[in-house]
């Protein structure tokens, strides 16, 4: 295997740690608005 | 609102995948440079996107002084961390290349200097924010010093290194204003530019949304 495919094969896997990391982390934001959210209605309506 | 989906963040995975395909298997080695001429599809849109991201923090900065919004203020803080970040990221991938070409990972070059000066200059925004306690006064105060950062920007990226020899190659934007690149290269470097940018706003997206909801869960833990 020449260098060239080691490069390339470390820049996908790279790649593939931080497109899964954002996309967990995007997923993990959207679960803690509606969290938030839910909470803050709830509040609201006991008031 | 197209970025509340999920499809084109997939389709950004796939897009980036197929640029890192292309930069080692489609574009040809370059001329007199071999194969360390494909570090310039990682190592220009870094550096572009430091120039944006600094760019973007300039302009909220201005926004919240204008009008003390605090949402201006997490745009401005999010876009300099992010910035930051790319700007280490250009150093890095252009200090690999120079050990390649140059044999030596730093050379105080006009290129790397201004570099390191600006790292250093925005580093200082963030150590001035963690030193002021008072949420306000830390807003303006480096609101006020993003924007002075902002003027040294294009004095450091454009022009120092075009006023002293450097064994930079020559960039993209040159004297003699014609891109000097194989097509090919160039299709994957245009791809490469786009990708980034769309990578860099997915990241101020989610780093302005936590900001967001650290400020929400501040604010009811003080409540």
């Amino acid at each position: 295997m020449t260098d060239i495919y080691v490069v390339l094969i470390i820049c996908v896997l790279i790649w593939g740690g931080i497109f899964f990391y954002l996309l967990h982390l995007d997923r993990l934001l959207k679960k803690v608005k509606q969290k938030i959210d839910f909470s803050e209605d709830l509040s609201s309506k006991k008031r | 609102m197209i970025l509340d989906k999920s499809w084109w963040k997939y389709l950004l995975g796939l897009w980036m995948l197929l640029v890192i395909l292309g930069a080692f298997l489609y574009a040809p080695p370059a001329k007199g440079l071999g194969e360390t001429a494909r570090i310039i599809f990682f190592h220009v849109p870094t550096a572009w996107l430091a120039s944006l991201a600094f760019l973007i923090s300039a302009v909220g900065s201005l926004q919240y002084l204008r009008t003390q919004e605090k949402k201006y203020d997490i745009w401005a803080y999010s876009a300099a961390q992010i910035g930051l970040i790319f700007a280490i990221l250009a150093t890095v991938t252009g200090s690999i290349w120079a050990k390649k070409i140059w044999q030596s990972f730093w050379n105080w070059d006009p290129r790397e200097t201004s570099i390191f000066i600006l790292l250093l200059i925005y580093a200082a925004y963030f150590a001035l924010r963690s030193a002021i306690d008072i949420e306000e006064q830390k807003a303006k105060l480096s609101a006020v010093y993003s924007i002075i950062a902002f003027v040294t920007v294009p004095f450091f990226i454009f022009i120092i290194p075009r006023v002293y020899e450097s064994l930079h190659p020559d960039p993209l934007i040159n004297p003699e204003g014609e891109i000097k690149m194989d097509t090919r290269m160039l299709q994957v470097f245009i791809n490469s530019l786009l990708s980034f940018t769309l990578l860099f706003f997915w990241m101020l997206r989610l780093k302005i949304e936590t900001m967001k909801i650290y400020l929400k869960l501040d604010q009811s833990v003080s409540k």
